[in-house]
């Protein structure tokens, strides 16, 4: 164990005798400075130092308070200036490396703590050169830092101290009313100043002071635009590195800024007020105008410095307490008109430039790099496109948050891990292409200022390199985004007017676009057409067939309807002119019209005295000339034996057709004394119920023609009490269902009565079964019957013959026209039936 | 022949005409002699049932009758009223009751008349050629086609689906023969009905033109 030595850094072990770890190159010298005797740190410094004695002197008050405030011993060691120290010593082998030396590193030693004050002055100011040094490295540098050059920036940062120390008595005012405003930020603000972070250098005091309390309102907090003015003093900065040759996180910084060459900076600082918005160049004109009015004799660098203070103040001293005094010099309307200068301004530029590259540099400067920039002259537009401004003096406070927006991002990764560790190294800086010759595009970013805007889309965002990926602000990044805030509406009236991103007060309803127009075409796809095809060529050939068949139909109906009644005209009219005396009549007559004479000749004629016979009419006037036809022989042979008719008609006209067909019977038989021995009893209403109440009771249910004569009185009915009292019922009609019910109410009511019927030709074949039941006692059915009735009376055939033969004439046609009718139909169907085989 | 025979004979001959025009389709002639035919009945219809129904049925007996008649006369006074409340949708109900009155008794006399006087005098005489006691082989044949017949009438108006498929029961075989037998029967009974009308509407026929051509005849010798 004792010849080994264990790195700290690494934990790689290396010889005892080593002086440098083999690995990554820790220098064990350090450590292994006898720590009783002096620190070697300390020792280290003091080397660092003794090149530079001169400066002792100008150190600032503060680091020489700072470890007698602090009360630290000698003996203890920071961790953060051990690993400043190891990463200088680190950066310095790395670049002998890179370099090709090969001489070791002097051991540093030191001797009190003097110049441990000194070594820290000088730390930072190695540090900043070590940082700048890698940083070059990295980036192929071709400038190697002037170690002349930034003595004498640290020169400038000691002059820059006590300028800072002598402030104008503006700035004493205002940090007065500071207090007034924010007593415990400013005790704060002074326990910082007893804090070892004074005594850091200034970009590690910013860090760690942002890392300690974001909330304490700190110089460095300022945003990056107001950073170079309130850091940067004209005379302080006389180091020839460019700010724009580091990153962002490091140009932020004080180390690196205090460094920058007077003239330089002045350069610089002129070049950035020209490419800085109007409104912040004319805030600091503004600043320096007063500062030089109130004392023109001071120095140029004490005006900047007063100026940059004084706007840095100003700018904390409004966002906090906006309605605080202020002073005489600076009015508040001063500044609200500024502001909506400011805005005007902003709202300008957002219309101009919509859409700005995060880093753009002046052309002199893009010349004067070598290296990639990292500071755009227009960052500040990138960061103030988010600002809400507010448009009231009393919104001021809400522009803070904004201002430190983008810097807590880079403290944030800086917090933890600080740049300088060499193993530590960010990753996109691991990642870096030293060959990227990225800096071309950016020479000619001013031609693509001027080109037109939809060249900006031409631009392949791909090629940016990663790290500039990486610190670049989310604005750039999702720039729709920040276009889209800034154009929320500002309230113009009411309450809230001027306010910006608030419930608007407008109305809804004229945001409101027009409903969208829906078109109502059908997408129909191919295959679709070609199903509307097949069914339009199946649909149509049948539409044309029906109708072709309708025109036929309709030509063949009407010679129809003409053809068949003129050719039956002219038959039966032919017949009518024919002489029929010699027919020959049918010798077999049906058995229901013989047992109807029987029963009326035979039956009624049995008695002496005349018999009363009912008549029921159940006839329409259409079938008053087959009845009467029919009917006649029987009505002439009931007058002639005198008998005593009653009638009455369950149908309306049945009561007509009676009245005629007894009259035509009466003017064959004038004997008949047919006014006396002829009852009509008229029309009988109730249907069914009114024939089964007439068959009940005759005599209260039938009504009489003669209302105000009393019919049942007289003496045909008067011996008539029910409707058994009748001899015979004769029922003539044309319907077989009226027939039905006569039938049935008979046989039910009064079984024994006789019960004749004489019936057109359509009702009798219905009323057939009940004459095979012997519900009827006989029957004389159509022309057939009436001819039977005849022929067994032997009375006059004149009419009725000639009926009979002019029927069968017409019965001959109307057998052709059943025949005919069922051949073209059969042929009909064959034409139909070929005709849909042929059109499947 | 006086002047009013005349006139009735030529106004009888000019509507039989007017009803023959039809020969040469639908025509305002056949129109005007349908409608007067219609409007004629009507109001034949009209006066002789308020003539022969209302006045002596309904009026008189409240007028002449005595105290029974009058109250028992409330009654069908009251179901004619009701009967009036079918003239509107919102009160047809009301008239319900007479028509229900009258649907009922209807109802009941004709089911007790059809049931006695014609489903069992038929029954009755489908049966008879079977009777042992008169048993005939013509009797036989002709009471088994009459009972073919009826069966198959009566089968023919079964109230179902008719199924088509293949695999059919035996039973809706038999239901679908015995409809086919039932259709030939009906078939026959209705040709004999229409062959019954067509000779009613022949004579029908004759006689009007029997009468045109003796009308004409009369006309024309003076």
């Amino acid at each position: 164990m004792t010849d080994k030595i264990t790195c700290p850094q690494c934990k790689t072990e290396n010889n005892f005798s080593s002086i440098k770890c083999v690995n990554c190159g820790f220098n064990f010298q350090i450590n292994s400075v006898d720590s009783g005797s002096e620190p070697d740190w300390l020792a280290l410094l003091r080397d660092s130092n003794n090149e530079d004695q001169s400066t002792e002197s100008n150190l600032p008050d503060t680091n020489e308070n700072f470890f007698d405030l602090n009360g630290r011993s000698d003996d203890e060691v920071p961790d953060w200036l051990n690993r400043i120290r190891d990463i200088k010593q680190f950066d310095e082998d790395f670049k002998k490396i890179e370099s090709g030396k090969t001489e070791e590193l002097h051991p540093l030693t030191s001797t009190d703590n003097s110049d441990l004050v000194n070594s820290l002055r000088d730390e930072d100011q190695h540090l900043d050169e070590n940082s700048i040094d890698w940083i070059a490295s990295l980036r192929d540098i071709q400038k190697p830092v002037d170690e002349e050059q930034l003595l004498n920036s640290e020169k400038d940062d000691e002059s820059h101290d006590e300028e800072i120390s002598n402030l104008p008595p503006e700035m004493d005012e205002i940090k007065k009313d500071w207090q007034i405003e924010f007593p415990i930020s400013l005790e704060l603000e002074n326990d910082e100043n007893v804090t070892p972070a004074e005594e850091f250098p200034d970009w590690l005091s910013n860090i760690t002071s942002k890392s300690k309390n974001d909330e304490n309102l700190n110089d460095l907090e300022i945003p990056n635009w107001l950073t170079p003015n309130q850091e940067v003093p004209i005379d302080r900065a006389n180091t020839p590195i460019e700010p724009f040759n580091l990153p962002e996180w490091l140009s932020k910084t004080n180390f690196l800024v205090d460094e920058e060459p007077k003239e330089s900076s002045e350069l610089e600082r002129s070049d950035e007020t020209e490419n800085l918005p109007d409104w912040i160049n004319d805030i600091n004109q503004n600043k320096e105008k007063k500062t030089l009015d109130e004392s023109p004799s001071d120095e140029e660098s004490e005006g900047s410095v007063e100026a940059t203070f004084d706007s840095v103040l100003l700018f904390n001293k409004l966002d906090m307490s906006p309605e605080s005094k202020i002073g005489d010099e600076f009015k508040l309307d001063e500044f609200d008109s500024e502001l909506n200068e400011l805005e005007q301004k902003i709202n300008a530029l957002e219309r101009d430039q919509p859409e700005e590259p995060a880093f753009i540099l002046d052309e002199s400067e893009l010349k004067s790099l070598s290296v990639k920039p990292f500071i755009g002259i227009d960052e500040s537009e990138d960061w103030f496109d988010n600002i809400q401004l507010p448009t009231t003096s009393d919104d001021l406070i809400e522009v803070d948050p904004h201002h430190h927006k983008v810097k807590p991002k880079i403290e944030e990764a800086d917090k933890h891990v600080l740049p300088f560790k060499f193993d530590n190294v960010p990753d996109w800086l691991e990642n870096i292409d030293f060959d990227y010759n990225e800096i071309e595009p950016l020479q000619s970013m001013e031609e693509e200022k001027i080109s037109d805007s939809s060249d900006v889309d031409n631009i392949e965002k791909g090629k940016l390199p990663e790290w500039l990926k990486a610190i670049r602000p989310i604005e750039v990044v999702s720039p729709d985004i920040s276009r889209l805030k800034s154009q929320k509406i500002i309230e113009k009236s009411g309450p809230l007017a001027g306010l910006q991103d608030v419930l608007t007060s407008e109305s809804i309803t004229k945001t409101y676009s027009p409903p969208p127009a829906y078109s109502v075409t059908i997408d129909v796809t191919d295959k679709q057409k070609s199903h509307v095809r097949i069914l339009e060529e199946i649909i149509s050939p049948v539409v044309q067939f029906n109708k072709s068949k309708k025109k036929s139909k309709t030509i063949l109906h009407r010679m129809e309807f003409i053809l068949i009644p003129a050719f039956l005209l002219l038959i039966i009219t032919y017949s009518l002119f024919v002489d029929h005396t010699n027919l020959k009549f049918p010798e077999i007559l049906p058995a229901e019209a013989v047992r109807f004479h029987n029963l009326a000749t035979g039956y009624l004629n049995r008695n002496q005295s005349p018999s009363h016979v009912l008549v029921v009419f159940e006839t329409e006037a259409s079938s008053y000339p087959e009845i009467n036809l029919i009917s006649v022989g029987f009505f002439e042979n009931l007058f002639l034996n005198n008998h005593w008719v009653t009638s009455i008609a369950t149908n309306p006209n049945g009561v007509l057709v009676s009245e005629r067909i007894l009259r035509d019977s009466y003017l064959n038989v004038p004997s008949y004394n047919f006014e006396e021995r002829n009852t009509n009893l008229g029309y009988l209403p109730g249907y069914g119920i009114g024939i089964q109440a007439f068959l009940s009771n005759p005599k209260t249910t039938s009504p009489g023609i003669d209302l105000n004569l009393n019919i049942w009185e007289k003496p045909p009915l008067s011996e008539i009490n029910t409707i058994n009292d009748f001899d015979m019922i004769v029922l003539v009609t044309d319907n077989s269902e009226n027939a039905k019910l006569w039938i049935e109410q008979i046989n039910l009511l009064v079984p024994d009565s006789d019960l004749l019927l004489i019936s057109s030709a359509k009702a009798s074949p219905l009323l057939q079964p009940y004459l095979q039941t012997n519900q009827i006692d006989g029957m004389l059915s159509g022309i057939i019957g009436g001819l039977a009735f005849n022929l067994l009376s032997q009375s006059e055939m004149n009419n009725i013959g000639r009926y009979w033969a002019i029927l069968q004439l017409g019965a001959i046609v109307f057998v052709f026209y059943i025949l005919a009718g069922g051949v073209i139909s059969i042929f009909k169907k064959a034409l139909t039936s070929d005709n849909i085989e042929k059109n499947k | 022949m006086n002047q009013d025979q005349f006139f009735w004979l030529l106004f009888s001959f000019i509507l039989t005409i007017m009803v023959f025009s039809y020969i040469f389709g639908d025509n305002p002639l056949f129109r005007i002699a349908t409608y007067l035919f219609i409007g004629v009945a009507s109001a034949y219809v009209f006066v002789l049932i308020f003539y022969q129904v209302l006045i002596p049925k309904l009026i008189m007996p409240i007028f002449t009758g005595d105290t029974t008649q009058r109250i028992i006369q409330i009654i069908p006074i009251t179901l004619s009223i009701l009967l009036f409340f079918k003239l509107s949708k919102r009160t047809s109900s009301v008239g319900n009751i007479s028509l229900a009155f009258l649907v009922g008794s209807g109802s009941a006399v004709i089911l007790t008349s059809a049931f006695s006087g014609t489903l069992l005098p038929m029954i009755d005489m489908i049966t008879e050629p079977f009777s042992l006691n008169s048993l005939n082989f013509q009797k036989l044949i002709g009471g088994s086609i009459l009972l073919l017949g009826a069966i198959s009438s009566l089968l023919y108006f079964q109230f179902s689906t008719i199924i088509t498929s293949d695999n059919q029961s035996i039973f809706s075989r038999f239901m679908h023969y015995s409809k086919t037998v039932g259709t030939v029967f009906i078939g026959i009974t209705l040709g004999s009905i229409f062959a019954g009308v067509i000779i009613s509407s022949m004579l029908a026929l004759i006689e009007r033109l029997n009468f045109i051509i003796t009308f004409i005849y009369n006309l024309m010798s003076g």
